[in-house]
């Protein structure tokens, strides 16, 4: 199974929510990812983590070159091949 | 058979090779990159060669010379032994408190965000002087102006425009280390903050614009010029000339008459033989005073597990090289 994009959208608002120290609400669909001082790295850990969790390799620029957390989110589900069999979920640590 | 307690954890991490070593080399890394070439490169040595051309006309005062010395040497105890030692090879560890204040001393130094730094430091030993290391002197060919142009390179020049290291194969341990995440997103306002310091010190003590104007010169143009280039000639200058006192695979020498200014960082040979070591003098006669500093903390039970290599270790790979 695939996982839908807006689980994927909910965990990258979940994940940069902990990783700010912010409420969840703060953190909408249409943020952008480059503009809410998440800094390079945490960006780049956080597209480890989803590679983890997802079984996919995802382009090392993607997260950078989307323009918020829905555009990502819909470009990282679409690398997963049709009929994959992902992990369901993921607890963020 | 080598001491474990004194094994490099970053060794290990290094030996992964599962995950990407490199990450993005993005339109967006490379405006960060430029940004802060031009802020903390560019700025200093222009403020420097201001500083200098003021001395025919205006004296420097004991308040200039106390915060270039005083800046100077907060920010490179903070950069060799949090970024460095503690962070990039894990040679000791230490209370939260001290973690907080020796990176807070760190960023003073500008050199970069301290996981950034750490990941690159860390790509640095996976592959010094092969292809990879983003600051070997030691890759640009053969002849004069080839060396040359290698030296330049990793004095500054590589910092203008680089790949970005692979932060989940190069720094997996920091990735739920909290207080270091936390205290990475300060890294900007915190340097920026240690370089409107002297100007606002200045501002107080002499009450003049040209007071405010000398002491930010002098605080932090030519502090950080001097600080962030003695620190850069040990990429450049100490992976191409100096004694080699251990065979490590690299071009990495020792330069003993930099030890003092350079907080013991000049002993690079002995650093790139015994990475994960907290002494990198080795030897009550190599001046290190970052590790005196250690020590001097460590009996006040601020740090502990401040490893280094026994005798025994160090006498093996003497013997290696002979």
């Amino acid at each position: 199974m695939t996982i839908a994009v807006g689980e994927i959208e909910r965990y990258l608002r979940e994940r940069i929510a902990q990783d700010l120290e912010v409420e969840l609400e703060t953190i909408q669909n249409d943020t952008d990812l480059t503009d809410m001082g998440l800094s390079s790295v945490v960006i780049s850990f956080i597209e480890g983590d989803v590679e983890a969790w997802l079984g996919v390799e995802i382009p090392p620029a993607l997260l950078f070159q989307t323009s918020n957390i829905r555009e990502a989110a819909q470009a990282i589900a679409a690398l997963q091949p049709q009929g994959s069999t992902a992990t369901p979920a993921l607890a963020i640590a | 058979m080598p001491d474990p307690a004194s094994l490099d954890p970053t060794e290990i991490i290094l030996t992964d090779d599962s995950r990407r070593k490199f990450a993005a080399a993005t339109p967006f890394h490379h405006a960060l990159q430029r940004r802060h070439f031009f802020l903390f490169e560019v700025l200093p040595f222009i403020g420097t060669l201001i500083a200098i051309a003021m001395l025919f006309w205006q004296p420097i005062g004991a308040l200039e010379l106390g915060l270039f010395f005083g800046l100077w040497y907060v920010s490179g105890f903070g950069i060799t032994l949090a970024y460095h030692r503690h962070l990039a090879h894990r040679a000791f560890k230490a209370k939260p408190w001290l973690r907080t204040t020796l990176m807070l001393m760190a960023f003073l130094a500008t050199q970069g965000p301290p996981l950034s730094w750490t990941a690159f430091h860390r790509l640095h030993h996976g592959s010094s002087d092969e292809p990879g290391d983003p600051h070997s002197p030691n890759l640009h060919g053969a002849g004069f102006f080839n060396r040359l142009k290698g030296l330049l390179h990793a004095q500054v020049m590589w910092m203008y425009r680089h790949d970005y290291p692979g932060v989940t194969h190069f720094i997996p341990d920091l990735a739920r280390d909290r207080l270091m995440l936390k205290l990475d997103r300060y890294y900007l306002p915190v340097a920026l903050a240690g370089i409107a310091l002297p100007a606002v010190a200045g501002a107080l003590y002499y009450h003049t614009w040209l007071g405010a104007f000398s002491c930010f010169l002098w605080g932090a143009m030519v502090r950080l010029f001097v600080c962030d280039h003695l620190i850069w000639h040990i990429n450049s200058v100490l992976h191409t000339f100096g004694k080699r006192r251990f065979e490590t695979g690299d071009e990495s020498r020792n330069g003993y008459f930099m030890s003092i200014i350079t907080l013991g960082e000049s002993f690079h040979n002995n650093h790139h033989a015994f990475p994960g070591s907290a002494n990198f003098g080795l030897g009550w006669h190599r001046p290190d005073p970052a590790y005196w500093l250690l020590k001097l903390m460590e009996k006040l039970g601020w740090v502990w597990d401040v490893r280094v290599p026994s005798e025994q270790r160090i006498q093996q790979k003497t013997r290696s090289r002979t």
